[in-house]
């Protein structure tokens, strides 16, 4: 039971609220459409709007049903509780106000956003994903609009919220770097995971191969006792399983994040994670060696399109990249008798890792891979050495005609620079860029080059398009 | 607050409000006096607390739910034990009966039919339970207040 109040604290915290959601909702009136690059901010601000106005009626009905029950310790005890709840959301609200602030275009790296806007609409017309530089340092994607409409809707509020607002979030000091933004196509990737309910096409393949079934038995070793009996714990397996299934959508996201941007997303997660201690696996996150391990596996898998480039071309220039593939990974887990909970969660992943592959690659066109590897093995040689002197990959003419490069070929171009800083390549294009520049300035003209080369080659698709 | 806590904020923050949105009605109303409105709340209360305390893993992995919820529902059933003092020290399957019952009791009511007074009563118990665990939660994430200064004048008196 809560804590008696008396009507004078109620009646003050009915109009506390009132003030405050009426404040916010000032705030959000404020928005201008023209700040964005889409209109879906402003539309997002409109139901903001709408929800701070009922929020403070709502606060109202309260304070008024106090006002007429003034000696009724129980009632006013519930009023001041909800009031309370009605403050809470007011706080979950103004989250919502930086989500809009740093969404606003000057904050976004423009090339970037356009692009994975664009590759999003073609497998999802109706999405509504919005990009936010953020104050964390840290690339993330929250479903902000089905949040919500959860909140909202249990409030009693009847503004209507479009459940598919969803934003994904870049560290603010990398706004102006296309090629660092490369990763939000993971983020991007966990929309279309979300929003197309691939766990649930996962766990239907799975159980239909009986590989479901397996992962559980994997998981279940972990409770046989030394008597060799059964002491099944259900809220630890459960654990286990959500252990799994994080997992899986962390790399269901890095799948779909290769479909959209090819491997310069994976050379991105490399940079990214170089520097960071490998501290194992998490509970929501696979370790980043682990991801790296299995990312690079798909790629050299004799099946899929990129395999000669990763193992001809990128393997050799960026030698390091074994070292940090990681030891304990899951593809050497051992399913059928694993030593802790640990490798059980591990074997019961790998286990269900190649349903994840088919599942996500069902969600894209069949030949997505296959052109982007050939674009980037008929152009990269001629890229490379343009981009050596100075020209942007946009402006690239193969065989004398112009044959635009793929936004995907000339990002991955740009990540082999970058990783690749001592070929003989890099030296001319330092020669060019300037003899004193120090790394920083050179990869800040380098993502100068690949920005302008992803407008470049948006400008020509949409141009030709429409002529 | 962490942006990786907004998704369990906002459960936390949508199944209280249905707690204390019920609760509030039954000081506001009696029983044969709910309306409409009134019976689709209490239908939402009975649908929230099945999703959160009974739906299977399975269930919650189906509905697209998997990545945060599944992971919650032990830990509501522990939150849930600790605010409300009886079910400190019971097992999660006398917990399972406590909300199935309240289930059942929110969706006879929200039929509009009558109630066994202890049944009502245990329903609000777990109501209240519920709401006094996820308004500290929420309190909790979403930060005390601040008011600039304390905590640099500590910072100063400390480096000083």
């Amino acid at each position: 039971m809560v804590a008696a109040v008396d009507y004078s604290r109620v009646a003050r915290a009915a109009a506390a609220v009132q003030e405050q959601a009426g404040n916010l909702a000032g705030e959000f009136a404020k928005v201008r459409i023209r700040d964005f690059p889409n209109e879906d901010a402003a539309e997002l601000a409109g139901v903001l709007l709408a929800a701070c106005k009922e929020l403070a009626n709502r606060a109202s009905e309260v304070g008024e049903a106090a006002a007429a029950s003034k000696n009724n310790a129980a009632l006013l005890a519930r009023a001041f509780r909800l009031l309370g709840r009605y403050n809470q959301i007011v706080r979950l609200v103004h989250i919502y106000l930086s989500f809009l602030r740093d969404a606003e275009v000057y904050t976004l790296p423009s090339a970037l956003s356009g692009l994975l806007r664009k590759k999003l609409s073609l497998i999802d017309p109706d999405a509504h994903v919005y990009m936010h530089a953020d104050d964390e340092y840290n690339y993330y994607y929250s479903p902000i609009g089905r949040l919500l409409k959860e909140v909202l809707e249990s409030g009693g509020l009847t503004t209507y919220v479009n459940e598919k607002f969803g934003v994904v979030a870049f560290p603010k000091s990398e706004s102006g770097s296309t090629l660092k933004c490369t990763l939000l196509a993971h983020e991007v990737g966990h929309y279309i995971y979300d929003f197309r309910q691939l766990d649930a096409e996962v766990v239907q393949a799975a159980t239909h191969s009986g590989d479901w079934q397996r992962a559980e038995a994997c998981l279940t070793t972990q409770f046989i006792d030394a008597k060799g009996q059964l002491q099944l714990d259900q809220p630890r397996m459960q654990h286990y399983w959500s252990i799994v299934f994080s997992w899986l959508q962390e790399f269901a996201s890095d799948r779909i994040a290769i479909h959209l941007l090819g491997p310069a997303f994976v050379l991105a997660w490399l940079d990214y994670t170089v520097a960071m201690d490998d501290n194992g696996d998490g509970e929501t996150h696979p370790s980043p060696a682990n991801r790296i391990d299995v990312l690079w596996s798909w790629l050299r898998a004799d099946s899929n399109p990129w395999s000669d480039t990763i193992v001809s071309r990128l393997e050799p220039r960026i030698p390091w990249v074994s070292a940090v593939r990681s030891k304990e990974n899951l593809m050497s887990a051992s399913i059928d008798w694993p030593a802790d909970p640990k490798e059980a969660i591990r074997g019961a992943a790998k286990i269900l890792l190649p349903h994840i592959a088919a599942v996500v690659d069902g969600v894209f066109p069949s030949d997505s891979l296959l052109s982007q590897a050939s674009d980037y093995s008929e152009k990269a040689d001629e890229a490379f050495e343009l981009l050596g002197k100075g020209v942007p990959p946009g402006e690239v003419l193969v065989n004398g005609s112009y044959s635009a490069l793929l936004d995907s070929t000339a990002l991955l171009v740009g990540w082999m620079f970058l990783l690749d800083g001592l070929d003989t390549q890099w030296g001319d294009f330092v020669e060019k860029a300037d003899q004193s520049a120090k790394h920083h300035a050179i990869s800040c003209l380098l993502d100068e080059h690949v920005a302008k080369a992803a407008e470049v080659i948006a400008l020509r698709s949409a141009w030709m398009v429409n002529s | 607050m962490r942006k990786e806590e907004l998704p369990v904020l906002a459960a936390s923050v949508d199944i209280g409000l249905l707690a204390d949105r019920t609760l509030f009605l039954f000081e506001v109303k009696e029983d044969a006096r709910f309306e409409d409105s009134d019976r689709h709340l209490l239908r939402d209360s009975a649908k929230s607390l099945k999703r959160l305390f009974l739906d299977t893993p399975e269930e919650l992995v189906l509905s697209g739910n998997a990545s945060y919820l599944a992971s919650a529902q032990s830990g509501w059933y522990r939150t849930l034990a600790e605010a409300a003092p009886r079910a400190r020290s019971a097992p999660e399957s006398a917990l399972r009966d406590w909300v199935q019952a309240a289930v059942e009791t929110a969706e006879a009511m929200a039929e509009g039919e009558k109630v066994k007074r202890a049944d009502r009563e245990r329903f609000v118990a777990l109501l209240d339970a519920l709401s006094s665990a996820t308004f500290a939660y929420a309190e909790r994430v979403q930060g005390e207040p601040r008011f600039g200064g304390t905590e640099w004048s500590q910072r100063l008196t400390t480096v000083g």
